[in-house]
C-alpha cells in the first residue's frame, strides 16, 4: 500500500507542475492549449541546463555539485517554458488572436523544437549517460528516509523537486486567494473590462500570468525527464500526453491550487493503476488509462449542471480583451 | 582551450539569447502600446539595444570560433570582451529604463500604433495578405529545413515543389488534400457557429473504429460479401461520428458545458477506444493490425486507389458551400455564431441549431474515418486521424471560416506538409521533429495572417498630436479649476 502511494506521489509532480501553470494562466482568462508544447520545451530546457553543468564538472574532473545541478535544471526548465509561453502570450494578448488556435500551434512547435534539442543531446553517448547521472543526483531522497519506516517512505522518500512542486502549489493558493495581486489577477480573468476601468493594468497581469504559468508548466516536463524516468528520453509525444492530462486536471480540481496537490496524486494513481495492479491484459489496461479523461468529462458536466458561482471557470476564459470593443 | 572558459561562454550565449528574446518582446509590446511622445524614447532605446545585442551576439560568435580554433590574435580577444560588456551594458540600460518607465505616470493620449477591428476586408486586400503569408511561410520553412540539414536553400525550395507535384507524388498529395478538405468541411460549420470543436481527431477515429468493427466481425469473421458490407460500414461510421460529436453539443446546448475542453477530452477517450479495439481483435498480438488481412473487406477502389476520397470529398465540399451560403440552416448557423441572444430574439432555436450542426459535423468526420480506415489504410491505429482534426482547425481559421477560401488553404497546408517532408528527406534530415518545427512556424504565420485580416493597425497622425495634447491640457485645467 505504501509503495503504491509512494509511486503515485512520485509521478504526481509532473501533473502538479503542469496543472499549476495552467491554473495561473487560466486565472488571467487565457486557455493555453499550448501546455503540452510548453512542457516539452521545459524538458529540453532542463536537459540543456543539466548538460552544461555536467560538462563543466567533467572538465574540472570533480563530482557535480547538487545545488548547481538543481539550480540549472530549475532555471533552464523555467526559462524555456516561459519563453514558449511568451510566444503564445504575444499572439493572444497583444495581437488578440484566437487562443485555442495559438495554443495548438504552440503545441506543434514546442514538441518539434523539444524533440530537436533532445535529439541533439541524446545522440551523444556521453551526454546521454550524463543525463541519467544527473537525474540520479537530483532524485536523491531526503536524509533519514530509510530510518523512519513507513513514515519516512511516505513523506521523505522523494527528490527535492516534488517538495518544490507542493510548496509552489501552497504559495500559489495563498497568493490567488489572500493577496491583492491575486485579487487583481482573478478580476482580470473574470471581467477584464471592469478590471481595466478600476485601473488594473490588464496587459501586464495577463503577460505575467501567462509567462510565469508557462515557466511552472515547463518544470513539469523537466521533472518528468530528470526524476520520473531517471533521465531516459524517447520522444516528446509521451510528454504531450501528460500535457493534455494537466489541462484535464485543472478542471478536475476546480481551478484551486491547493486541491490540485491531492488531484494530481489521484491522477498519478489513476495513470499508474494498471501497472500497479499488475494488469498485463491490454484491454483492461487501456480502460484504466482512459479513466482520467472520462472522470474529467464527468466533472466538467457535473460542474456545468450544478452551476455554483465559485466552481465555474473564469468568466472571460478564452475571450480576447479588446478595450475598444463593446 | 580552457573548459571553464568554454562553459562560461556557452552560458553567456544562452543568457544572451533569452535576454534578447525578452528585450524583443518588450520592444514589440512597447511599440504596440506606445503612449505619447514621452514613451518614444524608451521604445527607441529598446530597439537600439536590441540591435546592439544582436550584432554583439554575431561578432562574439565569430571571435569565439577563432579563439576556439587556436588561430587568434589579440584583436579577437578584444572583440569578445567588448561585445560581452556591450551586451551586458545594453541589457542593464534597458532594465533600469524599464524600472523608471514603470514609475512614470500614465498620460492618456493617442498611442503611436493602435488596433482597430475591421468590419470587412476587401477581396483585393485579402488576396495580398494571403499571398504574403504563403510566400513568407514557404520561404521561412525552407530556410529552417536548409539550416537544420545544412543544405542549399534553393535546392530545398525546388525539392518542395518536385516532392509534391512529380508523378505519383501528385496523387498522394491530392489524396491528403482531399482528406484534409473533408475534415475542414466538417469543422467549418461548427466554427462559424463559434462552437470550438477541437474533437475532429476523436470523431474521425471513432468513425474508423466503427468501420473496423464491421470489417472484422461481419467481414473477416462473418464472411459477408462486400456488397452487403459497404452499406453497413457507411451507416456504422456515420452513426459513430454523429454520436461522438453530439454528446458535447447536447451538454453545450442545455448546460453550457465548455465545449473546447469537452471535445478535447473526447479525443483521448477515442484514442483508448482505438487501442481497446485493436487489442480485442488481435488478442495477445503485437498491438498492430495488418492491412493485408482486411484488404478484401474494405471499400472498392475507383479507378486507382487514390481517387475515391477525392470524389467523395468533392461532393461533401460542394454540399457544404451550398449549405452554408444558400440554405436557411447555413444562415441560422451564422446568426447563432454572431450572437445566441440575437438568434433567440429572431426566433431561431439555438439549442436545436447547435445539436443539428454537430450531428452534421460528426457525420462528415465519420465518413472521413471510413475513407481512411476502409479505403486508405485498411486498418485502424491511433495515428489514423493523422492529427487532421487539429490541422483542419488551422485551415478553417486561415480561411476566415469562408468555405471557398478553405479549399485553397487546405491545399496549401497539405502541399507544405508533403513538400517539406520530401525536401527534408532529400537533404538527409530523417528527424521528423524538423517537420513539426516547420509546421509550427507555418501555423504561426497563419495566425498572424488572420490578425491582419481582422484588425487594422492605425498609426497616429502627426498633425493631430498637438491638438490632442492641448485638449488634454484643457481638460486637466478644467478639472483642476472645478
Amino acid at each position: 500500500m505504501v509503495n503504491v502511494i509512494t509511486s503515485a506521489v512520485l509521478f504526481s509532480a509532473v501533473f502538479l507542475y503542469g496543472c499549476l501553470g495552467e491554473i495561473l494562466t487560466e486565472k488571467s482568462g487565457h486557455l493555453n492549449l499550448g501546455i503540452p508544447g510548453i512542457m516539452c520545451m521545459g524538458t529540453a530546457g532542463g536537459a540543456y541546463g543539466v548538460t552544461i553543468v555536467m560538462n563543466a564538472a567533467d572538465a574540472a574532473g570533480a563530482e557535480p555539485s547538487y545545488i548547481l545541478l538543481l539550480l540549472a535544471a530549475l532555471a533552464f526548465g523555467f526559462l524555456f517554458g516561459a519563453a514558449a509561453a511568451a510566444i503564445y502570450g504575444f499572439f493572444t494578448i497583444t495581437l488578440r488572436c484566437n487562443q485555442n488556435i495559438s495554443g495548438l500551434a504552440l503545441t506543434t512547435l514546442g514538441s518539434g523544437l523539444a524533440q530537436f534539442v533532445m535529439n541533439g543531446i541524446t545522440d551523444d553517448g556521453i551526454q546521454k549517460t550524463n543525463l541519467s547521472r544527473a537525474s540520479r543526483i537530483l532524485s536523491k531522497s531526503l536524509p533519514f528516509a530509510n530510518d523512519l519506516g513507513w513514515f519516512g517512505q511516505l513523506f521523505l522518500s522523494y527528490g527535492v523537486l516534488v517538495y518544490i512542486a507542493i510548496v509552489v502549489a501552497i504559495i500559489m493558493g495563498i497568493v490567488l486567494k489572500r493577496t491583492r495581486l491575486g485579487l487583481h489577477l482573478r478580476a482580470v480573468g473574470e471581467n477584464p473590462a471592469t478590471a481595466d476601468a478600476v485601473g488594473i493594468n490588464v496587459t501586464a497581469y495577463k503577460y505575467g500570468a501567462v509567462t510565469i504559468g508557462g515557466g511552472i508548466a515547463g518544470l513539469g516536463g523537466m521533472f518528468y525527464l530528470l526524476d520520473s524516468t531517471k533521465g531516459s528520453f524517447e520522444n516528446s509525444s509521451t510528454i504531450e500526453g501528460f500535457g493534455w492530462l494537466c489541462i484535464a486536471l485543472v478542471i478536475f480540481v476546480l481551478w484551486k491550487p491547493n486541491v490540485s496537490i491531492l488531484g494530481s496524486i489521484l491522477f498519478g494513481l489513476l495513470f499508474l493503476l494498471g501497472y500497479l495492479l499488475g494488469i498485463s491484459e491490454p484491454i483492461t489496461q487501456n480502460l484504466f488509462k482512459m479513466l482520467p479523461y472520462v472522470v474529467t468529462i464527468i466533472v466538467l458536466i457535473v460542474l456545468s449542471i450544478i452551476d455554483t458561482r465559485e466552481n465555474q471557470p473564469p468568466q472571460a476564459l478564452g475571450l480576447p480583451y479588446f478595450r475598444e470593443e463593446r | 582551450m580552457n573548459k571553464t572558459f568554454d562553459t562560461i561562454f556557452k552560458i553567456g550565449r544562452v543568457l544572451n539569447i533569452i535576454c534578447g528574446f525578452v528585450l524583443g518582446l518588450l520592444f514589440l509590446t512597447k511599440l504596440f502600446a506606445l503612449q505619447d511622445s514621452t514613451a518614444l524614447v524608451p521604445t527607441i532605446v529598446y530597439g537600439v539595444a536590441l540591435i546592439i545585442a544582436v550584432v554583439c551576439f554575431i561578432f562574439a560568435g565569430k571571435a569565439y570560433k577563432k579563439i576556439a580554433s587556436g588561430e587568434y590574435t589579440v584583436e579577437h580577444c578584444v572583440i569578445l570582451c567588448v561585445t560581452g560588456i556591450a551586451s551586458v551594458f545594453a541589457y542593464t540600460v534597458c532594465g533600469v529604463l524599464k524600472i523608471i518607465d514603470r514609475d512614470r505616470t500614465q498620460i492618456v493620449s493617442e498611442p503611436l500604433v493602435r488596433l482597430v477591428k475591421r468590419d470587412s476586408s476587401s477581396v483585393k486586400r485579402n488576396v495580398i495578405v494571403y499571398a504574403t503569408t504563403i510566400t513568407i511561410s514557404l520561404l521561412l520553412g525552407c530556410l529552417l529545413i536548409a539550416l537544420v540539414g545544412r543544405g542549399d536553400f534553393f535546392k530545398v525550395l525546388t525539392n518542395v515543389f518536385t516532392g509534391s507535384f512529380s508523378g505519383g507524388e501528385m496523387w498522394v498529395l491530392m489524396q491528403n488534400f482531399a482528406l484534409l478538405l473533408g475534415v475542414s468541411a466538417a469543422i467549418i460549420p461548427t466554427f462559424r457557429m463559434k462552437f470550438w470543436n477541437l474533437g475532429g481527431n476523436g470523431q474521425i477515429m471513432i468513425g474508423g473504429v466503427a468501420t473496423m468493427l464491421v470489417m472484422h466481425h461481419l467481414g473477416k469473421m462473418g464472411g459477408l460479401s462486400q456488397a452487403v458490407l459497404i452499406p453497413i460500414m457507411i451507416v456504422a461510421a456515420v452513426a459513430a461520428g454523429m454520436i461522438w460529436a453530439v454528446i458535447p453539443a447536447i451538454f453545450k446546448a442545455y448546460f453550457k458545458t465548455n465545449e473546447s475542453l469537452f471535445t478535447l477530452m473526447m479525443n483521448y477517450v477515442a484514442v483508448y477506444i482505438v487501442e481497446i479495439t485493436i487489442a480485442s481483435m488481435n488478442p495477445g498480438g503485437s498491438g498492430v493490425l495488418f492491412a493485408r488481412d482486411y484488404r478484401n473487406f474494405g471499400l472498392i477502389d475507383v479507378g486507382n486507389k487514390y481517387l475515391l476520397p477525392i470524389i467523395v470529398v468533392a461532393v461533401i465540399t460542394a454540399f457544404m458551400i451550398v449549405y452554408l451560403k444558400y440554405s436557411k440552416h447555413g444562415y441560422e448557423i451564422s446568426v447563432v455564431g454572431e450572437s445566441a441572444n440575437t438568434a433567440r430574439y429572431i426566433g431561431v432555436n439555438d439549442k436545436k441549431v447547435t445539436i443539428r450542426t454537430l450531428l452534421l459535423s460528426g457525420a462528415i468526420c465519420g465518413i472521413i474515418g471510413l475513407l481512411i480506415v476502409g479505403g486508405k489504410d485498411h486498418m485502424v491505429s491511433t495515428d489514423s486521424a493523422g492529427n487532421m482534426g487539429f490541422t483542419a482547425i488551422m485551415t478553417v481559421w486561415l480561411a476566415n471560416c469562408n468555405p471557398i477560401a478553405m479549399i485553397g488553404t487546405c491545399f496549401y497546408v497539405s502541399f507544405i506538409t508533403k513538400g517539406m517532408d520530401a525536401a527534408a528527406t532529400a537533404i538527409g534530415v530523417t528527424d521528423n521533429s524538423a517537420i513539426n518545427i516547420v509546421l509550427g512556424v507555418v501555423y504561426f504565420c497563419i495566425i498572424t495572417c488572420s490578425f491582419f485580416i481582422n484588425y487594422k493597425l492605425v498609426f497616429r497622425k502627426s498633425e493631430v498630436k498637438p491638438q490632442t495634447k492641448a485638449n488634454v491640457a484643457a481638460v486637466d485645467g478644467g478639472a483642476n479649476n472645478g
